[in-house]
């Protein structure tokens, strides 16, 4: 395939399309700071920072970041973006540790193309499947002709077209920036980097990556992106639920979380699980969008039927306005409106929040503890990884002085003994490696010493 | 592909998109939420200029020295889209308490202005958003362009830092001036329980139910068995789940015997002393007991025709695992064995009182596909007939 075969079809769509919205799930400056915000809120991550790291003012610390490289050139610019009405906008690199954490949620979807893989259809497991190089190339062409997306995108399929990977493999995507790989190591080096300054940085790093989880946790709420919904709700409607949500809550009008935080064994089931109890799962199954209402192709629950009337509501499991329809000319049609959008907020945004908050709590799960001379598990049971010490001086630097492959140990048992360390004034320890449960953990614990 | 050698049209085509629009200069502006002055009904002008004046709402003088922060808020895309930058511009109330925050330039901006948010901060008094009230987080609709009347509360003795915090932002522009409430957000969240803390732990102080359902879930019940089948997960019923005691009754579907079920029963003492009588009892009243000491601080197998049976003692946190498994199910004595020790890192989530997985309304734990069992099944060993 060449250029030329479809230099015919790109004129003709010039000249019939309009212009193709931007899309976003939950709009990314307000709802998704609010749900990230109240999730902080019910967390336990002022304790974990103030009793396991050390951060006197715990959510209110302030931190200042230190990003390099193209990767931090790239986030830098994105957070220079930041409006700086709400707090989360870092002055000269820096935030109180909780802004961070928002931030990170913010820029998630910075810039906008990032949103692709954000999708999740708990039906098929797949992310965003509706487009393509060539079939994507009219949702290319709308954010070219809006200023949003750029020559090259348009050129290439780089950009938003339709397609995206799951939210899940996006997660642990390597070349997603702000994943699950670069949190962990990050928070590693919170504890383990050689100066204070340099720690401030990568716990920074750390809460600004778990923001960004965060975000993509809470899209598992968005009927939309879990009905793998571009084309109708964002590119033909321009997101009018985001939007509505949006303006009428704002960022300190979101709810707190539904509940308390759920234990899960990994991440991804917060999003989906066997149990079909995940926000994806419970989304997908209970709510619709602009584009999989009754009667669009292919059929999705939940099964409804509209009432004898001219017009009415059907009402679903959790809402009372599940979707209007009206018989028109011997036609049935079936919309969503504001009293639809205000029962779906009131369901999903607590819903939201407390994905949040779960997934908070998982990324910060379990400890370590140092006493009479042994290295014990927290809460949390430990899988094989190494565990390291580091010796810290009068000045704050620290220094390795063993680090060694454990092979795990039960919750609050014995990990290994800690060293002999003379002349340090704390002694830290931090374990990286995976859980009981096979997934990714970094705790750590300090010690001062007499 | 050959993108070196496009098409001249094509060409031609996407030099003009990008002149045209591909630049991102600003192509224009969202329309104001508010109006351009008091009692008027014509929007007002998201680049300002902003006018306003700031009182005391107890004495109805003139602030001076207030801090008005302006920001212009830019996105990039039609509708709210990415963040594409930002202006702010801070200035003082004079001694009239008046404020005056020159309109703002879009020119040459990269992105739309989507957003104009103005807040006034002194400190001793509660922040003011034009965006939002603080009393109720609701959308504020008395704000103006001109002519803004303000009046300032002052911070009440009870007032939340934490709760002003977020309502102005705990980072931003305004990090330096409201640098001093940090430490006092701090001290008052470190005393604060999230509402789901305090649900768990109960209102008047009581203890909540254990947990048992967390110690060990159905997929590994059968990764560790090689059972094919599905299970019905329910209570046993012999008694009721307290903060003493809870069960996890695995039945089999398909109208399988019991043979083919598994079932976890936790009882909690009082202390380590507690939990350990109520072991010696299961040592003697169970059939066939052989003490193993293989699990925990003391454990014992135990068999009653085609029941196995494991029962191991946590002393630290005083709690007794007894765990039976039909013949079909775990096949020996090893395999119900090496199940207890999978749950035994857990333990302490038995009591941690949360949930596991997503409840739809935040509430339930595994769901049961089937209503409350009957009558348990399972016979041997016998439940000893009292808590400790």
């Amino acid at each position: 395939m060449t250029l030329r075969r479809w230099g015919g079809p790109a004129l003709a769509m010039l000249l019939v399309l309009g212009r193709a919205p931007s899309a976003q799930a939950w709009d990314a400056a307000t709802t998704h700071a609010g749900l990230t915000e109240q999730a902080i809120y019910a967390s336990t991550l002022g304790r974990i920072l103030t009793q396991t790291l050390h951060r006197p003012l715990g959510l209110y610390e302030p931190l200042r970041i230190n990003l390099t490289g193209p990767r931090g050139e790239r986030l830098g610019t994105a957070l220079g973006r930041l409006g700086s009405a709400d707090g989360y906008a870092p002055e000269g690199g820096r935030l109180p540790a909780l802004e961070w954490v928002v931030a990170g949620s913010v820029i998630e979807e910075t810039p906008v193309v990032r949103m692709r893989n954000h999708f999740y259809d708990p039906r098929t497991q797949g992310g965003l499947d509706q487009g393509g190089f060539l079939s994507g190339m009219d949702l290319r062409m709308g954010r070219l002709l809006e200023g949003s997306g750029s020559v090259r995108e348009f050129l290439t399929g780089g950009g938003l077209d339709g397609t995206g990977r799951p939210s899940l493999a996006w997660l642990t995507a390597t070349d997603n920036d702000l994943g699950l790989s670069w949190f962990y190591e990050a928070r590693e080096r919170a504890v383990t980097a050689a100066t204070p300054r340099e720690r401030d940085a990568a716990l920074a790093e750390a809460l600004l990556v778990a923001g960004a989880i965060l975000h993509v946790v809470e899209d598992a709420t968005e009927p939309a992106l879990v009905r793998n919904d571009f084309r109708e709700e964002f590119a033909r409607y321009g997101g009018p639920f985001r939007r509505w949500v949006a303006q009428r809550y704002g960022r300190l009008g979101v709810p707190a979380p539904s509940a308390g935080p759920i234990d899960v064994a990994h991440l991804s089931e917060i999003i989906t699980n066997e149990d079909e109890t995940g926000l994806a799962d419970r989304t997908a199954a209970h709510f619709f969008s602009l584009g999989s209402l009754p009667g669009s192709t292919p059929t999705r629950s939940p099964d409804v039927k509209p009432g004898a009337g001219l017009s009415g509501y059907v009402a679903g499991e959790d809402v009372a306005h599940l979707a209007a329809w009206r018989r028109e000319a011997g036609r049935l049609i079936w919309q969503l409106d504001e009293r639809c959008y205000r029962d779906y907020a009131s369901v999903l945004l607590p819903l939201a929040a407390h994905g949040a908050l779960s997934a908070l709590e998982h990324l910060f799960r379990g400890g370590l503890s140092l006493s009479d001379g042994k290295v014990y598990a927290g809460t949390e049971a430990l899988g094989a990884g190494r565990l390291s010490f580091y010796a810290e001086d009068g000045m704050g630097r620290r220094r390795m002085i063993r680090s060694s492959e454990v092979s795990g140990a039960a919750a609050e048992d014995v990990l290994a003994d800690e060293p002999t360390v003379e002349g340090a004034r704390r002694l830290v320890a931090v374990f990286r490696g995976v859980d009981v449960e096979g997934e990714p953990i970094v705790v750590s614990a300090e010690r001062h010493l007499e | 592909m050959n993108l070196s050698t496009p098409d001249r049209a094509i060409k031609l085509l996407l030099v003009f998109l990008a002149l045209s629009s591909g630049s991102g200069c600003a192509a224009g502006l969202a329309e104001a939420p508010f109006a351009s002055s008091p009692g008027s009904v014509e929007p007002g002008d998201l680049r300002g200029p902003f006018y306003g004046q700031v009182l005391d709402t107890d004495s109805s003088k003139p602030l001076s020295g207030a801090t008005v922060l302006v920001c212009w808020d830019f996105v990039q895309g039609d509708g709210p889209s990415a963040p594409a930058g930002t202006v702010r511009r801070v200035v003082t109330t004079n001694a009239d308490g008046r404020y005056i925050v020159p309109r703002v330039s879009v020119r040459g901006r990269h992105g739309r202005l989507a957003r104009a948010t103005l807040i006034i901060y002194q400190r001793g008094y509660l922040a003011y958003r034009s965006d939002r009230r603080y009393s109720d987080l609701g959308p504020r609709g008395d704000f103006t362009q001109t002519g803004n009347m303000v009046r300032l509360e002052r911070f009440p003795n009870e007032g939340s830092h934490v709760r002003h915090l977020r309502f102005i932002g705990a980072g931003g522009p305004l990090g330096q001036a409201v640098a001093w409430e940090l430490q006092l957000a701090s001290d008052e969240a470190a005393r604060m329980r999230p509402s789901w803390q305090e649900e768990e732990t109960g209102a008047a102080g009581e203890e909540k139910p254990i947990d048992a359902t967390r110690l060990l879930s159905a997929d590994e019940l059968k990764a560790v068995t090689g059972y094919k089948g599905d299970f019905t997960i329910g209570k046993l019923g012999d008694r009721e789940t307290s903060s003493t005691y809870d069960s996890v009754h695995f039945r089999a579907t398909g109208g399988q015997p019991e043979k083919f079920d598994a079932a976890i029963r936790v009882f909690r003492a009082a202390d380590a002393e507690g939990a350990e009588l109520r072991y010696d009892e299961l040592l003697h009243d169970y059939p066939e007991v052989e003490e193993k000491d293989e699990i925990g601080d003391r454990s014992l197998r135990s068999r009653e025709k085609e029941i196995f049976g494991v029962v191991a003692l946590d002393k630290a946190h005083a709690l007794v695992v007894v765990f039976t498994c039909g013949v079909e199910q775990c096949h020996d004595h090893d395999t119900a064995v090496a199940l207890v020790k999978r749950m035994w890192p857990r333990l302490g989530r038995v009591t941690a009182g949360r949930p596991r997985r997503v409840a739809p309304s935040g509430g339930e734990a595994e769901p049961a596909p089937e209503a409350a069992p009957e009558t348990p099944k399972e016979s041997a060993p016998e439940t000893p007939k009292e808590a400790p």
